[in-house]
């Protein structure tokens, strides 16, 4: 039986590919699953490294593609998860495609689906990177995701170890209930803020409810923190990030220093939250055994995971494009472009199907204002184009410098159209914007089919 | 000049859907006719002073902030019921409406008490109402559609004192049972609907401004038309995707 679903399942990832339909990531997992039930927890058993598990609201994708580039340097031979398909599903189908030399699983989980998949992968190492609001309809409040956490981690073997952001002040008191546990967090830098953005999140104690100081905010409500009422605080990290050097949208360097040792790193992906995302592949590599030299080597070669930091030449110009799909991960984009002083031709394409969250009031939430005086142009585009129209035109952005376009075709005609004047093109899109833009890029020849990339 | 007086409560702990493009609205719509405004962010711990303001919001919270705002919010109540008395505007949203009304009943059967400006009450149901939410609203004899977006768990029934803001055309709105959704009284207003509700619905924003204006100087001001495309627009896409033919 187990060899008859197998086939099956195979076959049928084959054949959607062959279809062109959305590359087989989740398919033959599905059907799989159906088929068999426990061959989700069969086949994460046959992994005798073991598996890491890598959850958070923004930077999983990138994270986990860090680790296993860090990991292929040790030349391990390990299976992920790496097009981003990170339900139950989608991980069947990556275990699916396991190679008999495969010794280690690296799977990113959705936030939501971790506490269920926790006891099918029976994983070595989880990582908890942050959490922030997301997707209201989809996910619900950010504090019933914290309470399934909380549960998640009661239920968790000692053998289990976890690895946690202890700049995220409710993550960072969910860690400390379990003994083995390792932090990482990054140290007062001139990146920081002093002041809390609209919309930080965990902002009252876990423990008794009282409201958070804190020192310093770097990422929404990622920080230094301590609560004054009860004594709560920021857990002292085993890895720190210090010596944070930004390079404009080139990437950054900095350094984690951990117990007696100091090590240099470089990413070349812009922003601070890339750091926070090192950091992590840093400390689950490091915690792993993955020499240094390694996961230097590893870091410094990583090339963008799709539609974040990525890179995409059309009409002759070179577009970046940046994922953006919540308060807390558009926000961190914007810091990003605010980084280089050039102006820039900024694109926006707001979708409000299943995958992207079909409530879109978070756009409010986000702080488009800081890069107003940035913007050479703006467009805009998505199936809720006008919504985002007007939450530029109520914060006083010129509707006379204002594009929009709401269908994909329209908006690649448009940029071809202009882009002779175009300078720096900066796209920020949902999940499915971005999914419809390569699929327009792909017929245009502009791009490949993700799957072909993988 | 003028000046229209808000009040935004709570903004640190009631944000989550957006709230604060609400206050944005209402701030631009009296800009653009030549009034001035003013925004006092009063929070936890803080006094509410009901004869400085002229508009008075409330947003939506998660469940737990929500319970330490409504402990807050007891020893405002007083002060929040004389505002209303006197004619003051509110516009409360989501959890805003619970917090307007008698009380909260939570799943654990444990009562949350309410600031008793609206003739309302609330218990938790079992799954929550999500979804696109469209209404055909009427205040001061007028008639509007009214689209935005709902997340809540509450179930709210009004009593004879309040009316609903509109009767549902898509979604849950105030139970799900009985196609109401919101509720009006005199000039406070609690719904359910966010999105935010006022970008999208001019109409709304300047029904209340009319309001405001009015408490401020005592006379029913005619106020000047907007260019409203880009509103109307966006009014439009949403009544789309939220599946309803017109
Ligand atoms: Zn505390």
């Amino acid at each position: 039986m187990r060899h008859i679903a197998l086939f099956i399942a195979k076959a049928a990832g084959t054949i959607s590919r062959i279809l062109r339909r959305g590359g087989g990531t989740s398919l033959p997992g599905m059907i799989l699953m159906k088929m068999r039930p426990t061959m989700l927890r069969e086949m994460a058993q046959d992994l005798e490294d073991g598996v890491i598990v890598i959850s958070a609201t923004n930077g999983k994708t990138t994270t986990a593609r860090m680790v296993a580039n860090a990991i292929q340097e040790s030349e391990t031979s390990y299976v992920a998860n790496t097009s981003g398909a990170n339900l139950a599903s989608g991980i069947a189908t990556a275990l699916l495609a396991k190679k008999p030399e495969d010794r280690l699983g690296i799977f990113e989980v959705d936030e939501a689906a971790l506490p269920t998949l926790i006891p099918e992968l029976q994983p070595s190492v989880i990582v908890l990177m942050n959490l922030f609001r997301d997707q209201l309809d989809r996910y619900g409040e950010l504090e019933s995701t914290i309470q399934k956490w909380k549960d998640m981690i009661q239920s968790l073997p000692e053998t289990t170890k976890l690895i946690v952001n202890a700049d995220d002040p409710a993550l960072g008191f969910l860690g400390s209930q379990h003994s083995n546990v390792e932090f990482f967090g990054i140290e007062q830098n001139q990146y920081g803020s002093v002041i809390l953005p609209h919309a930080a999140d965990s902002i009252h104690c876990q423990k008794c409810d009282s409201a958070l100081q804190f020192q310093q905010t770097t990422i929404g409500h990622l920080g230094h923190w301590s609560c004054q009422n009860c004594g709560e605080q920021r857990p002292q990290p085993t890895f720190t990030g210090t010596n944070i050097n930004l390079n404009e949208l080139n990437g950054s360097e900095f350094s984690v220093v951990s117990k007696s040792n100091s090590i240099d790193l470089e990413v070349p992906l812009a922003g601070l939250h890339n750091v926070y995302n090192a950091l992590a592949a840093f400390s689950i590599c490091s915690a792993s055994g993955i020499k240094s030299s390694n996961i230097q080597k590893g870091l410094s070669t990583l090339s963008a995971a799709f539609g974040r930091n990525e890179i995409i030449t059309y009409a002759g110009t070179e577009m970046m494009l940046l994922l953006a799909k919540n308060p807390a991960g558009a926000n961190q984009n914007l810091q990003t472009l605010l980084l280089t002083e050039e102006k820039i031709d900024l694109v926006i394409s707001l979708n409000d199907r299943t995958a992207d969250g079909k409530d879109i009031s978070w756009i409010w939430d986000v702080d488009y204002d800081m890069i107003f005086d940035r913007i050479a142009t703006l467009t805009i585009s998505g199936d809720r184009a006008y919504d985002l129209a007007l939450r530029f035109y109520y914060s006083d952005f010129p509707t006379s410098n204002m594009h929009i376009v709401p269908s994909v075709e329209g908006l690649l005609n448009h940029l071809k159209d202009s882009c002779e004047s175009l300078q720096r093109v900066v796209i920020l899109p949902t999940y499915t914007a971005m999914l419809d833009l390569r699929s327009q890029l792909n017929k245009v020849g502009a791009t490949h089919s993700f799957w072909e990339e993988q | 000049m003028t000046e229209i007086r808000i009040c935004h409560l709570y903004p640190k702990e009631m944000n989550i859907y957006g709230d604060r493009g609400n206050i944005a609205v209402l701030q631009k719509r009296l800009e653009r006719r030549g009034y001035s405004s003013s925004v006092t962010p009063i929070g936890a711990g803080e006094d509410f002073n009901p004869s400085i303001f002229d508009l008075c919001y409330l947003g939506g919270g998660q469940d737990r902030d929500q319970i330490i705002v409504a402990h807050d919010l007891q020893k405002k109540s007083a002060a929040l019921r004389s505002g209303a008395e006197d004619g003051m505007v509110f516009l409360w949203v989501c959890g805003g409406i619970q917090l307007a009304g008698e009380g909260y009943t939570d799943s654990d059967g444990r009562r949350i008490p309410g600031v008793g400006i609206l003739d309302l009450d609330t218990s938790a149901g079992n799954r929550r109402l999500i979804g696109d939410l469209v209404l055909n609203a009427e205040l001061d004899g007028e008639t509007s559609t009214l689209v935005g977006y709902e997340n809540h768990a509450g179930r709210t029934f009004l009593g004879p004192d309040a009316t609903p803001l509109g009767s549902v055309l898509k979604g849950y709105g105030n139970n799900g049972a009985d196609q109401t959704e919101g509720a009006v009284q005199e000039r406070v207003i609690g719904t359910y609907m966010h999105g935010p509700i006022l970008p999208k619905n001019p109409w709304l924003a300047d029904k209340l401004l009319t309001w405001a204006i009015e408490h401020n100087t005592g006379g029913i001001p005619a106020l000047s038309p907007l260019d409203d495309s880009l509103e109307n627009l966006a009014q439009q896409v949403a009544i789309s995707r939220a599946g309803v033919k017109r």
